[in-house]
């Protein structure tokens, strides 16, 4: 694998850089005076380097150069010039060219990603190390050397982070022990609507046409608004070049019986780019039991997606459409019956069958106005529709039936229509002074179907305006205060009582202190917040076995996170770097919403069995609290190896649990290692997931526990590209540990998620596995 | 040079093109059965349904239409057990005093259907009784009221109800019918018609006790009242009234009826039945019983967990029925599952007439 098809949207963005100073060098007068010869190689082979990018700093002068293929550039100027050097891969520097002088100048290589382009919770696209958040990454390269079909698969690893699954709801994440709802899920920044469940179902989201998650602990609530309290989690997509055009395809096979098949194709001009890609991913089902009741349903999806982006100027317009269209199948267990259309005596199972739809479809404006100028306009609309309808299956004769009752079947819907816009007021090009960032959301959900309370006016909208100025406190300080103010029509955002005002504003505050290339500390401290989402206000669903309904009572969750993180780096004599990351953080959330268990079984409404099996409603929890520690290390050796060690602890409380605290501990280790010679990577993926404990009050105010045992999950695999990088393989185990269901233990009334039934183990994963992945790109 | 590219389409076919099957089932587990009845009482137990083996003909009959019943020959009266309707007795005998049912205990009908064991066996005549109407299919409470008998001969029977608090108090003189019985609802100040003239079996809920230790709750406890509550189950009762004898043949008679779905009994299958060899003769070899209950529950079994609401119905138990008719019938049920919505509460029995 070439780093072209490791990093396409930092590269776009180098490439977008490059032809931005040629378009300076073009529209601007050269100044021809003394001739000054820079010579740029790499630190490592002293090899020149060519198409490397000089930009004149101070004197502020317009101007840039290209070194050629000796990798010299030519400078025309007058008098000594501060210029940024910026190559793809390699850590930009700042040196001062004294006019007449010939140097040679050695790039250090980005072994650790600092100058990767991050984009979630800046208000401006910006690197890792500048960013004021930490923002985890995880690229395309990892993606594909974990053989990651779907988002699920990309966190399992990760610390602070869990994936629960579910017969019907799917796979949904847990990030700092805090469930699904408060976790933000973007599309290219859009937020995209959850599922059914209340809770995001990640396999919804494949990973085929992805470039990058990233994932930003803690709130934002000032830059994405509600729901983005426990975390955001971003996907960024892939953006293809102008002048590539491209054709890939890529197959996937896993032994659990998964088969997915995707092509995508691309074709770029002077200012536009165009690409689309469509897919299909079947997967048979799995139960740890062997029963006909499966744990994790077949599903078939199919995918289709399209994107433009066209760029006048420095301003880029994407526009992208995402479809996915899934038919799922969950099996009941058959039992002894008799089949009344064939009079004889079988066995029938209730089957239910799910067929879901996604669009995500977004309208991005952004780039710089002028130098000192820079607008994002996102707007995106994102929905989701689930059929559902009861066949009675008998096995034995192979017939099925759909029932006749109406309440067996329904349709929900659920829309969300976002536009954001940021504006920012500062000298973003050179990174200095001032910030100032005003930008808004409006955001429209609305829902409908069998399970919406009719005759419930079933909108939730949220409204928002917000500040940030980024203050530079001499030079190695950045501090940025930030505030949002905000509107709901279903809650009265007055509860957010900002300093005992009664103003619904939000603060945030981020700070960043560069104490010199080897470390930094950051600080943030930010309010978060999560409106009641339409199904916690207004869900119902009423069948012979549940009793299922939302509480339009609700208060709004109110949370505040505070984290601090170090960053420490240096590199050692033989090209090794490393890079060592403590952070602290400390979490509280009050009004946290959560299914409970309704008890009082008389104050069901009349026509309710008062015997139905699962009776829930949503309520506010007073208050929950945690504090986690982890310690996140990144090893490089320019011969090859990789090595991310990674230890979390997390600590959780609250009124439920009269505030007494539950730990539990996490490990992971990513590893690899490149081969040269013989052009193949070895990826080694580990994680350690200590036992978790969650708690609930019951009806007496005793605290019921439920503990989750630990487990450890280990992927290997390998990755080699053939025949001149156009086809690319991995092949690999997945959960060499063969860990499938583990045990709950406990007799608390809540887990991790909400769940509707009560089993004795979550289940984790569908044991050990092996997967092939091709991919074959034609350029 | 082309190998990969050949590799790589033969992949991409394979897997685009790939489809499975659903898993066959072994069709050797379909078995051939005679004459079947599906009686509908519904996943709530809201109908009761009356056979008739002659006719091959059922009645249906909602649950929550009656509460009292009485007996036209004797002086029995009847609740009804399929909705728990259940019967107080105040200590007073003056019926203007009785307001509530604080510290009463409510008594049921026994769910064998033994006229000598109901809750108002020998009743009397001005007693004023707190009746508990019992629950509706949604397992709603329909509340209480009070009622005394103030005359019965062979052709009526004179009551007085009356709210607790002494509202809409009414005396009704209630005509006997035909039948043996004649039913009424108190809710509905009305007779109504449940019983057809001629029946052999009902497949009916009964009160019944939930089986759950009382042990927990020491001193406190009260069966069947404040633990081992009274739940509903489905039965099938027997016209005693009118003759009917019923012997059983069960193969694994020695075995204990277990919610264990592992327990011994339940692993017993059709194949075991005597069904197919039994005849007239085998009516007094085996014994027969004129019980009302000499079926009863004995084909069906809840198994654990309880919340899945899995039966196992004991096919491999034959019941030879003598009907009101004289005629003899063996009978075995096959499911308790059924309908056209594969729900439980709808049992199916096979039955074949026996010649002489």
């Amino acid at each position: 694998m070439t780093k072209k098809d490791r990093l396409p949207y930092w590269l776009s963005s180098k490439v977008l850089l490059t032809s931005l100073v040629l378009w300076w060098m073009n529209g601007l007068p050269l100044y021809a005076q003394v001739k000054t010869v820079v010579q740029i190689v790499a630190e490592n082979s002293a090899s020149p380097l060519a198409g490397v990018t000089l930009h004149a700093l101070a004197p502020a002068k317009k101007s840039g150069w290209l070194t050629d293929t000796q990798g010299k550039a030519y400078l025309n100027i007058s008098e000594p010039v501060n210029v940024k050097i910026s190559y793809l891969g390699y850590l930009t520097i700042e040196r001062q060219i004294v006019p007449g002088s010939s140097v040679v100048i050695q790039l250090e290589e980005d072994i650790l990603g600092l100058d990767e382009v991050v984009v979630t919770g800046s208000f401006t696209p910006t690197t890792s190390s500048q960013a004021l958040h930490s923002v985890k990454k995880i690229g395309a390269a990892t993606i594909e050397a974990k053989g990651a079909v779907n988002l699920a698969d990309v966190l399992q690893t990760q610390l602070n982070l869990k994936i629960i699954q579910d017969d019907v709801l799917g796979s949904r994440v847990v990030m700092q022990g805090i469930s699904g709802p408060n976790v933000k899920i973007l599309i290219d920044g859009v937020p995209v609507v959850n599922g059914s469940g209340g809770n995001f179902d990640l396999s919804q989201l494949n990973m085929n046409n992805v470039e990058r998650v990233e994932i930003v602990e803690g709130p934002l609530s000032v830059q994405y608004g509600t729901n983005a309290l426990a975390g955001t989690i971003n996907i960024i997509t892939k953006s293809y070049q102008e002048n590539e055009s491209l054709v890939s395809s890529s197959t996937y096979y896993e032994s659990v019986g998964q088969y997915n098949v995707d092509v995508a194709l691309a074709k770029g001009w002077k200012n536009l780019s165009v690409s689309a890609g469509g897919g299909r991913n079947r997967f048979d089902g799995f139960s740890s039991s062997g029963e006909r009741n499966q744990d994790w349903i077949p599903r078939t999806q199919y995918l289709a997606n399209a994107k433009v982006n066209y760029h006048f100027k420095s301003l880029h317009v994407t526009g992208s459409f995402d479809h996915m269209w899934q038919k799922a199948i969950s099996h009941g267990d058959a039992s002894g019956a008799f089949n009344s259309k064939t009079g004889k005596l079988s066995l029938i199972a209730d089957d239910h069958y799910f067929k879901t739809y996604r669009l995500n479809s977004a309208l991005i404006v952004n780039g710089h106005l002028s130098d000192k100028q820079y607008i994002n306009i996102v707007n995106g609309v994102s929905r989701y529709t689930q059929a559902k309808q009861k066949y009675l299956q008998d096995i034995v004769a192979d017939i099925k039936w759909i029932s006749t009752e109406e309440a067996d079947h329904d349709t929900s819907s659920f829309i969300t229509w976002t536009s954001r816009g940021t504006y920012v007021y500062g000298n973003s090009k050179k990174k200095k002074g001032l910030y100032l960032t005003v930008g808004y959301e409006l955001s429209r959900n609305s829902a409908q179907g069998g399970k919406i309370r009719s005759g419930t006016g079933v909108n939730v909208n949220d409204y928002g305006v917000f500040t940030a100025l980024e203050i530079p406190v001499g030079n190695k300080l950045k501090i940025q205060p930030a505030l949002r103010y905000t509107y709901s029509n279903k809650y009265d955002s007055k509860e957010i009582n900002f300093l005992n005002t009664h103003l619904p504003l939000l603060p945030s505050f981020n700070l960043k202190y560069h104490i010199d290339p080897h470390l930094d500390f950051r600080f943030s401290y930010g309010q978060g917040y999560r409106t009641p989402s339409v199904r916690e206000l207004y869900y119902e669903f009423i069948n012979a076995n549940h009793y299922i309904v939302g509480n339009a009572k609700l208060q709004a969750e109110i949370g505040h996170n505070i984290n601090f993180s170090g960053s420490w780096r240096s590199t050692f004599g033989s090209g090794i770097s490393v890079v060592v990351t403590p952070s602290v953080f400390l979490t509280s959330i009050d009004n946290k919403i959560e299914l409970v268990r309704i008890t009082d079984r008389t104050s069901l409404p009349k026509d309710v069995p008062k015997n139905v099996p699962v009776a829930r409603t949503y309520a506010n929890i007073k208050n929950f609290k945690s504090f986690g520690f982890n310690l996140n290390a990144k090893l490089v050796s320019s011969g090859g190896i990789q090595l991310s060690p990674g230890f979390g602890l997390l600590s959780r409380s609250g009124s439920e649990s009269d505030y007494a605290f539950y730990t539990s501990y996490e490990m992971n280790l990513n590893a690899s290692y490149f081969l040269k010679p013989f052009d193949v990577k070895f990826n080694i993926f580990y994680k350690y997931n200590g036992r978790i404990t969650e708690f609930a009050k019951n009806e007496e105010g005793a605290i019921g526990v439920l503990t989750l045992e630990a487990y450890n999950t280990l992927d290997f695999t390998l990755s080699k590209s053939l025949w001149k990088g156009r086809v690319f393989t991995s092949i690999g185990a997945k959960n060499l540990f063969d860990v499938t269901d583990i045990s709950l233990i406990g007799d608390g009334s809540k887990g991790l998620v909400s769940q509707t039934g009560r089993e004795s183990y979550y289940p984790i994963s569908w044991g050990r596995t092996f997967f092939i992945k091709f991919n074959y790109t034609i350029h | 040079m082309k190998t990969p590219i050949t590799l790589f389409l033969y992949l991409l076919s394979t897997l685009f093109l790939y489809g499975c099957k659903d898993k066959e089932v072994d069709p050797s587990d379909n078995f051939e059965t005679g004459t079947t009845l599906t009686a509908a009482m519904g996943d709530d137990l809201a109908r009761q349904v009356y056979i008739d083996l002659s006719e091959g003909k059922m009645t249906s009959i909602a649950v929550n239409t009656w509460e009292l019943a009485f007996e036209k020959e004797g002086n029995a009266i009847r609740t009804n057990s399929a909705k728990k309707v259940a019967i107080a007795i105040p200590a007073t005998t003056n019926f203007d005093e009785v307001t509530d049912d604080e510290g009463l205990d409510y008594a049921y009908d026994s769910s064998d259907g033994d006229l000598g064991t109901t809750a108002l066996n020998g009743w009397e005549t001005n007693q004023p009784y707190v009746i508990n109407l019992g629950i509706d299919e949604n397992g709603n409470n329909l509340g209480t009221k009070k009622f005394r008998i103030t005359a019965k001969n062979s052709t009526s029977i004179a009551i007085q109800f009356a709210e607790l608090d002494g509202s809409q108090s009414q005396n009704v003189n209630i005509d006997f019918d035909e039948g043996n019985f004649t039913f009424y609802s108190l809710i509905n100040a009305q007779k109504v018609v449940v019983e057809p003239a001629r029946w052999d079996l009902v497949l009916t809920a009964v009160s019944l006790r939930t089986g759950a230790p009382c042990a927990s709750m020491g001193a406190g406890a009260k069966p069947g009242v404040n633990c081992d509550i009274y739940r509903l189950g489905a039965s099938a009762m027997t016209n005693t009234y009118q003759g009917v004898q019923v012997a059983v043949d069960d193969p694994f008679e020695e075995l204990k009826k277990d919610d264990d779905p592992e327990a011994e009994k339940n692993q017993q299958t059709i194949e075991s039945s005597n069904f197919d060899d039994l005849g007239i003769s085998d009516f007094n070899t085996l014994g027969a019983s004129s019980s009302a209950d000499a079926i009863g529950r004995t084909w069906l079994q809840i198994l654990e967990p309880h919340s899945s609401g899995v039966y196992k119905v004991y096919d491999f138990i034959t019941y030879i029925v003598k009907d009101t008719d004289g005629n003899y019938y063996k009978l075995r049920f096959l499911a308790y599952k059924g309908g056209d919505n594969a729900e439980n509460g709808y049992p199916t029995f096979e039955y074949e007439l026996l010649a002489e």
